[in-house]
């Protein structure tokens, strides 16, 4: 047989085709300056950070421009975003090092992935398995999920699912549905990361950068290593970025300025005397043609054609009925109307809002599916709405006629509401409670329902699932659109943003805003703590603006052609269903406009 | 499990013809007639002809705009490079006729200036900018070297860069075209590596990598450069710069080596000069 396998080996060796070794990325890298961090390109933005108000070069729309400029500063204080680490899509064009780590299969001895480190990002993985991208319904990070394969000597890396973060510290920022493709390429001992970010509702154009970075034979310093950096000479500190106070602002103030507030826009081009039609950026800035546009005026603002996105279909709409396990004990059905939010153990089944009437047998099935026979013992409305509720009825008689029903849990209001829209009896909340929470304990953990006054209605709840560290939120929260405010059933705007304060109080990150605990939205993808603050400021902001209009003495219909929301109508408007003229004309009415 | 000497022998002839069959049907896939060396152009590892426009998304005002004098903020100059530059003079400049120093090889890739690329011949890439109407060529052919006066964009010598193979006789299949093109430059005319009179010497060598990259449909360049100079330089200078792909000549905008006032900042800038 040694002869055979001789033979083998030969036509192995005669036969093997074109293998190459490629580019190994592995080890430590610095900054072209070396040890001194020196940088040699965008001495500006790799260093002590940009001006506010420079977005020349920048391919950004309207919409962007507006969030730009009343971007504060100060909105890093709050509590939630002191320890946000540099996203993926800025992270190789800030300060910093980077080591590259292989991962092997130890059963193949195949690359698994590539670990990244340093750069004052969070670790970063790049999947090489050929594994898909999640769905797009999964949790997002400030790092994204990433996969990268070989072309030849250059890695090639597409990633997805990135939390809305900045692309330049600014103000200039990306949406939570942007992604991005980059190339790592090595050439001796130098790596250059070429970095092209896609964003629907903020860029025009995709924006590529890159940066360059010298192989470092004696690491040292790396300021990802935050303890050894804040503490200076002292010595390493344990330093995991626990938030704090940093300002006596009230908790709930997110830091902006108002339309035509910030003056600090005009500094920047009047320290350096450059065009404000250049400082103003876009994609013609990029382009050499522009030189001959630098001494044009500034366009008069207008409103009119404003370079505002409509909003792209929600992926995870679009993608059927199906389940994704959330944390612990909790899975989330997408695809019913709203969320379904499933607890399962041993004592059964329980589920937050199982979507709409017409959705019922298809939730049911894709609870046997994560649960199989076990049965469906408690059902929590969040609100009364069709969308989450309609299928109380179907969902709690279970698949056996001999079977127990399940109780339906519920603020008391939601129960009077549905009464009121005729909503048959056998599909009623007969478990509510008129207090500020239910607590039950069930599967071996505490859940708890927590009432929120008067937000999208009078009658809205989220539960907490305290062991799986999951909430699921209802409409409170709706990861696709401005929030539904139904004025008729007693919903205020600032009810809704103190609902959502609570849900940012309750959430925890597990390390510098990423994981920790998950929050399930009404509608959309799974949340944790950033996300939430993100949608709180986003809607905050918008309260802040249309308030400011109701004292200068704005009607709605001049509210609705300043335009105030445009930085997020791309985002969360619709001119569908819940329209963004709807929302605007509840909020107005909510804050006491006439 | 046991062979007999009858099924040894046989395994090994299936062995061997498969073996001679896979190499027959390689060798058809490569053409049966023995194959001659390929010129540079044939054996390209990436492909750079065509039109190309520079996105400007990076040090925007220290390349669309001149910066003040002194302004080197991140270009690693000595003292001697940093005197030099806080002496530039634009007017000395146009009066001498030196308009082009910053379209010399070690700047001119960061200069807002569209290029075209295309073969001069089967071993010389002709690298042409409209602004400043520049003509480099990369020349393939080791045998020549650099000599002569120094000019803007000296003598430049290419190759393909490309993975090596990782086992077995994998040269016997042409590689994929995957690689990058490398060029070092020598025998430069003194120039600005900045619009603002940041100086390279004429010992400065450029070695520059050129890669294709693609995202989201589009087609771009990556030219990343490294000067070093030891005359100005207290180490390498590395920067990259992106080029988009054009679909033609329409936005082909040729004119001279020119070089606008410097722009009259009110603020004390940061030179930042490491």
């Amino acid at each position: 047989m040694k002869s055979i396998f001789a033979a083998f080996l030969s036509v192995i060796a005669i036969q093997a085709p074109s293998a190459f070794a490629q580019a190994d990325l592995a080890g430590e890298w610095q900054q072209p300056g070396g040890a001194d961090l020196a940088v040699h390109e965008e001495f500006d933005d790799r260093g002590g950070g940009p001006e506010i108000g420079d977005y020349a070069g920048y391919p950004i729309n309207d919409a962007l421009r507006y969030k730009a400029e009343s971007y504060s500063p100060s909105w890093l204080t709050e509590p939630e975003h002191q320890c946000i680490p540099h996203p993926a899509a800025y992270q190789y064009h800030g300060p910093g090092e980077l080591t590259f780590v292989r991962d092997y299969d130890p059963a193949t001895q195949l690359i698994v992935a590539y670990h990244v480190y340093g750069s004052y990002g969070n670790a970063r993985t790049i999947w090489m398995d050929g594994r898909p991208h999640p769905p797009a319904d999964a949790p997002h990070s400030f790092v994204g999920f990433s996969t990268g394969k070989f072309e030849g000597d250059k890695l090639v890396v597409e990633t997805s699912h990135m939390k809305a973060s900045w692309i330049r510290r600014n103000g200039l920022s990306i949406s939570d549905q942007a992604t991005m493709v980059e190339y790592f390429l090595r050439h001796d001992d130098t790596l250059t990361i070429v970095t092209v970010v896609n964003d629907p509702y903020y860029l025009t154009e995709p924006f590529i950068r890159s940066s360059d970075f010298k192989q470092n034979l004696r690491p040292g310093l790396k300021l990802g290593d935050f303890g050894n950096f804040v503490v200076g000479g002292t010595g390493p500190t344990y330093y995991k970025c626990f938030p704090s106070e940093e300002t006596a602002q009230d908790r709930r103030h997110v830091p902006h300025y108002l339309p035509g507030h910030n003056e600090f826009i005009k500094e920047f081009t009047e320290k350096y005397a450059i065009p404000p039609i250049a400082a103003r950026g876009g994609a013609a800035t990029m382009y050499p043609e522009f030189m001959a546009m630098l001494k044009q005026p500034l366009p008069a603002a207008s409103n009119a054609n404003l370079d505002v996105p409509r909003k792209v279909p929600d992926a995870a709409a679009q993608s059927g009925i199906h389940s994704l396990h959330v944390a612990g004990q909790v899975w989330m059905i997408s695809g019913a109307g709203g969320n379904v939010t499933v607890q399962v153990g041993d004592e059964g089944v329980l589920v937050v809002d199982p979507g709409r009437e017409q959705m019922a047998e298809t939730v049911i099935a894709e609870i046997r599916k994560i649960a199989g026979d076990r049965p469906i013992r408690i059902i929590v409305n969040t609100q009364f709405d069709p969308e989450h509720s309609g299928a109380n009825e179907k969902v709690a008689a279970g698949s056996s006629k001999t079977m127990q029903k399940a109780s339906m849990v519920s603020y008391e209001a939601a129960v009077i509401r549905m009464a009121d829209a005729k909503v048959p009896v056998a599909g009623q909340p007969n478990d509510t409670f008129f207090g500020d929470t239910r607590e039950m304990y069930f599967n071996g953990e505490p859940v708890v329902a927590y009432y929120t006054p008067a937000a999208n209605t009078d009658n809205n709840a989220f539960v907490v699932f305290r062991k799986s560290d999951v909430i699921s939120a209802g409409d409170i929260l709706d990861a696709t659109r401005y929030p539904v405010i139904h004025l008729d059933q007693g919903g205020t705007l600032n009810g809704v943003i103190d609902a959502i304060n609570r849900l940012v109080d309750l959430a925890v990150a597990s390390y510098r805003e990423e994981d920790g605990t998950y929050i399930i939205p009404g509608h959309g993808h799974i949340y944790n703590e950033a996300d939430v603050t993100e949608y709180r400021d986003m809607i905050t902001i918008v309260r802040d603006r249309i308030q400011d209009a109701i004292k200068k003495g704005m009607n709605l219909e001049q509210l609705k052609a300043a335009r105030l929301t445009r930085d997020f109508d791309g985002r969360y408007g619709s001119t569908q269903g819940w329209t963004t003229d709807m929302f605007i004309e509840a909020a107005y009415k909510s804050l006491g406009g006439k | 499990m046991r062979y007999s000497s009858a099924m040894k022998r046989r395994l090994i002839l299936c062995v061997l013809i498969t073996c001679l069959l896979t190499r027959n049907a390689l060798a058809q896939q490569r053409g049966a007639a023995p194959q001659l060396p390929q010129s540079p152009r044939e054996s390209a590892q990436v492909e750079l002809i065509g039109n190309w426009v520079p996105l400007i998304t990076e040090d925007w005002r220290w390349r669309m705009v001149t910066p003040p004098k002194g302004n080197y903020a991140s270009v690693p100059l000595n003292d001697a490079g940093k005197k030099l530059a806080e002496s530039w003079d634009l007017a000395k400049d146009e009066a001498a006729g030196e308009q082009c120093r910053p379209y010399g090889a070690a700047g001119i890739m960061r200069m807002p200036v569209r290029v075209r690329i295309s073969w001069a011949d089967d071993n010389t890439l002709k690298v042409e900018t409209d602004s400043g109407q520049q003509t480099r060529l990369f020349n393939f052919d080791k045998t020549k070297q650099p000599g002569g006066p120094h000019t803007w964009q000296g003598f430049s010598s290419a190759e393909w860069t490309r993975p090596p193979a990782a086992r077995g006789r994998g040269g016997q299949v042409p590689p994929p075209p995957i690689g990058a093109l490398k060029v070092v430059t020598r025998n430069l005319r003194a120039g600005y590596l900045r619009k603002n009179g940041v100086p390279y010497s004429e010992n400065a060598i450029v070695t520059e990598y050129y890669d294709r990259v693609s995202a989201f449909g589009v087609e771009y360049l990556n030219i990343t450069t490294i000067v070093e100079d030891p005359t100005y330089l207290t180490m390498a200078f590395v920067t990259s710069t992106n080029f988009k792909k054009e679909a033609d000549a329409s936005k082909w905008n040729p004119g001279p080596c020119k070089t606008d006032a410097p722009i009259a900042a009110k603020w004390p800038l940061d030179q930042g000069g490491r």
